[in-house]
This record gives structure tokens, C-alpha cells and sequence, in this order.
């Protein structure tokens, strides 16, 4: 059984400071959903107001359209795996994957046959007798995931499950979770500030800043239709070029440090002279080209294996500018090269509200 | 100096400060197994021949198992006690918030520093006022007052150890506050009860002048028992050692098993994940 978790208009505030403002989720049942934003944004709050671990201070919660919001945390029907795993060290890894159900008088062989079953999913049936310190940090955060499984609860809760393991474990681990997700099928509300992680993950991302949704959308969307500049630097790595410019024409805007004038994709509704952010993600930078209206002083090379990632300044303006191109450019350090643009690449935001001015998404992602 | 001097000074420190310690106790037994006149024709050698006329009298002594009875229920039930109280106060400072909980800290550990003397002639007009003087009911109460604070703050900074994820944990999987202390709170402390047992029980079974003060003929426990044998006409030496050695004993037994729940708690690496 899987159900769906809704939030309407929930905050949280810690005595005159507001951690959560307002915040609007509907998951629907079977969804995975990854919370994402930069440490002390509010993410591990709101999760931990879902799981029941702290007070609501404005709005509700419902889980399987039942409102949860008062409601204890064992009676959530949900589970959640913490950062740091929260095992009980003076447990063994079967007695701690079954202590909930021992407290629901839950029958012997039931709960043996849910703890083996786990164990199988997760392959860790040959530490069942083990404690928890005897275990790696892998292991602990398969057993925490076990944990969660035995209850067969109908949401699951991640905060920050994979930040304490090393980067290769790390990859493995979320593409097991993938699949586990995809096997168990239960709604997942998944908190990280790994952009990375909720890009591979979600079915739907919600990108928090400041206690405020600033979008959600499926991981197509908030790359490729950022709402704002924070949506746009924040998604994405290396992270979007931006650079001052004025809106020359409805879809031309001048970048008056380079000299430079760009087109957009399309034409935005706003008036010539209005300045503008204009953004263009480094993959959509190339080298060369006929018409390449962009010249780069590159000072660092990083040659990553299919692609070179150049770190430098746009020329003119000084301002940081960073191209990702495909193929073995090393030897461009310390050159000045010529940058032609893939208009598919390009985003313009109003200087001053920091909104996407192409972004005729905004009405369906803020539904 | 050299290292080799440095350590052999070293070693004649350490060898003198076990003298001390062990001296007084080797004297206390092997003045238990001797007559009276064997005590000041023998000395300290080891050369007597041996007697158990001293265990004898003492443990067949009409009242010495009331006696051991008082000691034994003072001692258990005050550190039952002490445990009991300390541990839910010890989470209780860890874990809520409120109005002078600092204080309440440190003024736990300040308690800690007066010496029992000190508060007897108080203790013994208060006892007297509230009429617990000669019941083994006021002398609990007392050594549970005067072991509680150190058990709070030793208790304290075993809670203080235990992640609150852990609780969380707990609540989720269903666990009532209640339960959640029973359940994940006591065992990962218990390292931290027994040192807190082990300390407790030492002092509310060897205590001597408060018991003294504070118990009458049917009330008395062990230590003061032992004091009856320095009379008016003389000490009675070896029954007095043989007493002080049986007193002794039980400490060393219970501390002997507590010590080993201490230091598997402290090698199981605690509680961090
Ligand atoms: N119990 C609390 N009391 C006061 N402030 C808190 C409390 N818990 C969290 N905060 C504050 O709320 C902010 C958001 O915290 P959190 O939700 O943990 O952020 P993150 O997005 O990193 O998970 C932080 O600034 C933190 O200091
Ligand atoms: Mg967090």
C-alpha cells in the first residue's frame, strides 16, 4: 500500500524566526519526490514535520488524504531513515530491523518472515546477528533502509541518506535505491542538498531556498525552465553562466562589459532597456563557430574524460565563466578562445525580481 | 636525571602508595586471626598460628545477622533508589528545556563537595524534628540525598551521549516517551548506573558517623556495630578486625561485578553510531 502526502501551507517557525514559510507539496502515491536546497534551508524541518518529529506551527499534513497533522509519529504510517542512521547500538541488526514490530505484538514467524525478506532485498542476511558498530558505513545505511522496509509502511523518509558515505558507495547506494523504489513502489520524499542525488532520483524535485518552494518540477523541467535565477544556479553542474546584460530588443539582450549581443530563443514580453540576467548553462557554450559572439580568457583546463570543463572570465566584462565542451582541450589554459552559443541553452531573468522572462512555465509548476 | 633513575623513582613513588593503601588492610586481617594477647606479642610478622575464635564470636553473635540485614537493605534500596531518581533527572536535564536548568546543573555538582560530616548535627535535628532518627526508612533517605547529586551529573553526561536521532527513531517505530527511556535510554547508560551502583553502595554500606548519629540498638548497620567493640575497658581488637574484614567484603564483590558492566560499556565504543 502506498499513499500520497500533501502539505498545505505549512510553516515553521522557531520562536521569531520563520525556518518553513508556507510550503505547498502534493505527492501523489507511489511518487518519488526529493526535497533539495543548501544547508539550513528548511529541508530536514519539513521532513521532520511530515514524519511527525516536530510540531506544525501553520497549515496541515495529510497522508492518504487522512490529516496527520496532530497525529503521533508511529501513527503516520510512514518510516524514516536518518543521516547519521540512528541504529540502536545496543541492538543487533534482526532485532533492530524488528523492533517496531515487536512493539505492535507483531507475530514471531511474521516478523521473521518480513526481516529475512528485507535482508534478502538489501543482501545484508549475513550480518543479521552483528551490531551495529561491527558494521561499515555502507552496511549501517542498508540496515537503517531495512529498518524502514520491515514496517511496510506507506511512505518512506530520507534525510540526507547518502552524505556520510564515500563518493563511489555513494553512486552505488542511489542507484540501489532506485531500484528499491522502483521494486517497492512507495512514495518517497527524499531530502538532500546534492543536487546531483535529486537529479537521479526524483520523479518530481522541489527546490527549497529559505523556507520558500522556489519550483517544482520533474528534473526536465527545472533544468530546462528554471523559474528563477536561484532554480537556475542551483540545478545544474557545473553551475549556469550569468552575466548583467539589457534587453536590447524583445529577443536580443546586449551585454555591454563583452560587447556582445546574444539571441534569445524566443521573444520575451518585457521592454528594450530593461536589464536583464542573462544565463547560458556551460554544456550549451561551444568552441568556435561561424558567428561566436563570445570571447573567453580561459585560466583553468579540467579535462574530465569526454569532456574539458574551462574556467575563466568573459573578456571585456571580467566576469566568471565557465565552458563545458566535449573532447581533450587541455592545452587551452591561459588562451583566449572564441565561445559560439546553442540558443537551446540560453535563459534570460528579470534583473530585479530574478524570474525567468521566457518561463511560460511558471503557471504549470505552480499548480 | 636519566630515564633509568627517572623511572626507578617512578617506581619507589608508586611501590610507597601501594604500601599505604595495601598496609592497613594486611594489618586488619591478620590481626582478625588473633587472640587478643597475640595482637601486641606478634607485631606485624606473619608468624602465629592462626585463629578463627575472632569470626567465630562476631558471626555467631546474636545480633550480627540483624545487623548485616540493616546494612544490606540500607545499602540495596538506597542505591536502588539513588539509580531510580538519578536517572530520570539525569534525562530529564539532558533532554528538557526549562527555567533554571542550568543552575540546577551546577548546583547538582556543588552539593557534591560538602563533606557528610559537615551536615550531620543539621541532619541529626531535622531527623530528630521529622522523627525518622533510629529507622533504616531515615537513613536511606539520607544517603539517597547525598548520592543523588553525584549520580545526576555522572548520568547526565551519559544521556547527553545519546543521540536524540535515536529517540526519534524509537517514537517512530512506536515507542512511547515512556518506552523510549526504558527501552533506549537505560541500556545505553548502563555503563554510567553501574559506576553510579558501584559508588552509592560503597558509601551507604561503609558509612559510619551519620549511622552512628542517626541508629539505635535494632537499627544499627555493620560499621556501627564494629565501633561497639572499642569499649570502656579496652578494644577488642581481633573481633573488631574480623568485623571490619566481613564488612569489607561485600563491596569489594559488587564492585568487582559492576566494574565489569562498566568497562564492557566503555570498550563496546558506547553509544555513537
Ligand atoms: N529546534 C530548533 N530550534 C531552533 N532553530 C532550529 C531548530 N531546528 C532547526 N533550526 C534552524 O532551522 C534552520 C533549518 O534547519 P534544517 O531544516 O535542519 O535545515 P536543512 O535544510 O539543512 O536540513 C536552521 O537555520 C536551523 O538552525
Ligand atoms: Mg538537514
Amino acid at each position: 500500500m502506498s499513499a500520497g502526502v500533501e502539505l498545505i501551507k505549512v510553516s515553521k517557525r522557531f520562536g521569531n524566526n520563520t525556518i518553513v514559510d508556507g510550503i505547498d507539496l502534493d505527492a501523489a502515491a507511489g511518487e518519488f519526490i526529493v526535497l533539495v536546497g543548501a544547508s539550513g534551508c528548511g529541508k530536514s524541518t519539513t521532513l521532520r514535520m511530515i514524519a511527525g518529529l516536530e510540531a506544525v506551527s501553520e497549515g496541515r499534513i495529510l497522508i492518504g488524504g487522512r490529516d496527520v497533522t496532530v497525529v503521533r509519529p508511529d501513527q503516520r504510517d510512514i518510516a524514516m531513515v536518518f543521516q547519521n542512521y540512528a541504529l540502536y547500538p545496543h541492538m543487533s541488526v534482526a532485532e533492530n530491523m524488528s523492533f517496531a514490530l515487536t512493539l505492535t505484538r507483531t507475530p514471531k514467524d511474521e516478523i521473521a518472515r518480513r526481516v529475512g525478506e528485507a535482508a534478502r532485498i538489501l543482501g545484508i542476511e549475513n550480518l543479521l546477528d552483528r551490531k551495529p558498530k561491527a558494521l561499515s558505513g555502507g552496511q549501517r545505511q542498508r540496515v537503517a533502509m531495512g529498518r524502514a522496509i520491515v514496517r511496510e509502511p506507506s511512505v518512506f523518509l530520507f534525510d540526507e541518506p547518502l552524505s556520510n558515505l564515500d563518493a563511489k558507495l555513494r553512486a552505488q547506494m542511489r542507484v540501489e535505491l532506485a531500484l528499491l523504489h522502483r521494486r517497492l513502489g512507495k512514495t518517497t520524499i527524499y531530502v538532500t542538498h546534492d543536487q546531483v542525488e535529486a537529479m537521479t532520483l526524483a520523479e518530481r524535485i522541489v527546490i527549497l531556498d529559505r523556507g520558500v518552494i522556489q519550483q517544482t518540477g520533474t528534473p526536465t523541467e527545472v533544468f530546462n525552465r528554471p523559474r528563477n535565477l536561484f532554480v537556475a544556479g542551483f540545478i545544474g553542474s557545473p553551475a549556469m553562466n550569468l552575466f548583467r546584460g539589457t534587453l536590447a530588443a524583445s529577443d536580443t539582450v546586449e551585454l555591454p562589459g563583452a560587447g556582445a549581443r546574444i539571441r534569445l530563443p524566443q521573444a520575451v514580453n518585457a521592454a528594450a532597456g530593461k536589464p536583464v540576467m542573462l544565463g547560458i548553462r556551460p554544456q550549451g557554450l561551444l568552441l568556435g563557430g561561424a558567428d561566436a559572439p563570445l570571447r573567453m580568457q580561459v585560466k583553468v583546463a579540467e579535462f574530465l574524460g569526454t569532456e574539458t570543463v574551462l574556467n575563466g572570465v568573459l573578456k571585456g566584462s571580467g566576469e566568471a565563466l565557465t565552458a563545458s565542451v566535449s573532447g581533450e582541450h587541455g592545452g587551452l589554459a591561459e588562451h583566449e578562445i572564441d565561445l559560439s552559443i546553442n540558443p537551446a541553452h540560453v535563459h534570460v531573468f528579470d534583473a530585479d525580481t530574478g524570474l525567468n522572462l521566457i518561463g511560460t512555465q511558471s503557471k504549470r509548476d505552480s499548480t | 636525571m636519566n630515564e633509568r633513575s627517572l623511572l626507578a623513582v617512578r617506581y619507589l613513588a608508586l611501590t610507597a602508595l601501594a604500601i599505604l593503601c595495601v598496609g592497613p588492610i594486611l594489618v586488619m586481617i591478620l590481626t582478625s586471626f588473633k587472640t587478643q594477647a597475640q595482637t601486641f606479642t606478634t607485631g606485624l610478622t606473619f608468624f602465629f598460628v592462626p585463629t578463627l575464635e575472632n569470626y567465630r564470636d562476631v558471626i555467631f553473635d546474636s545480633s550480627f545477622g540483624r545487623y548485616l540485614v540493616n546494612s544490606l537493605i540500607v545499602g540495596i534500596v538506597a542505591t536502588l533508589l539513588t539509580l531510580l531518581l538519578g536517572c530520570m533527572a539525569a534525562y530529564g536535564l539532558a533532554r528538557f528545556s526549562f527555567a533554571g536548568r542550568r543552575a540546577v546543573a551546577y548546583a547538582t555538582l556543588m552539593l557534591r563537595t560538602v563533606p557528610l560530616a559537615v551536615i550531620a548535627v543539621p541532619v541529626f535535628m531535622i531527623w530528630s524534628d521529622w522523627r525518622l532518627t533510629n529507622s533504616l526508612g531515615g537513613l536511606i533517605l539520607l544517603y539517597v540525598a547525598v548520592n543523588l547529586p553525584f549520580t545526576i551529573w555522572l548520568l547526565y553526561g551519559f544521556v547527553l551521549q545519546v543521540p536524540v536521532e535515536l529517540e526519534e527513531a524509537a517514537a517512530i517505530d512506536g515507542c512511547r516517551p515512556w518506552k523510549v527511556f526504558l527501552r533506549i535510554i537505560l541500556p545505553l547508560i548502563r555503563p554510567g548506573l553501574a559506576a553510579a551502583a558501584i559508588f552509592t553502595f560503597r558509601i551507604a554500606w561503609n558509612e559510619f558517623i551519620l549511622a552512628l548519629v542517626l541508629t539505635d540498638r535494632s537499627t544499627r548497620t555493620l560499621p556501627v556495630a564494629a565501633s561497639l567493640f572499642v569499649t570502656d575497658i579496652g578494644v577488642e581488637w581481633g573481633k573488631l578486625m574480623a568485623l571490619a574484614s566481613l564488612i569489607a567484603l561485600p563491596p569489594l564483590v559488587f564492585t568487582f561485578l559492576a566494574a565489569r558492566q562498566v568497562i564492557s560499556g566503555l570498550t563496546a565504543g558506547a553509544v555513537k553510531g
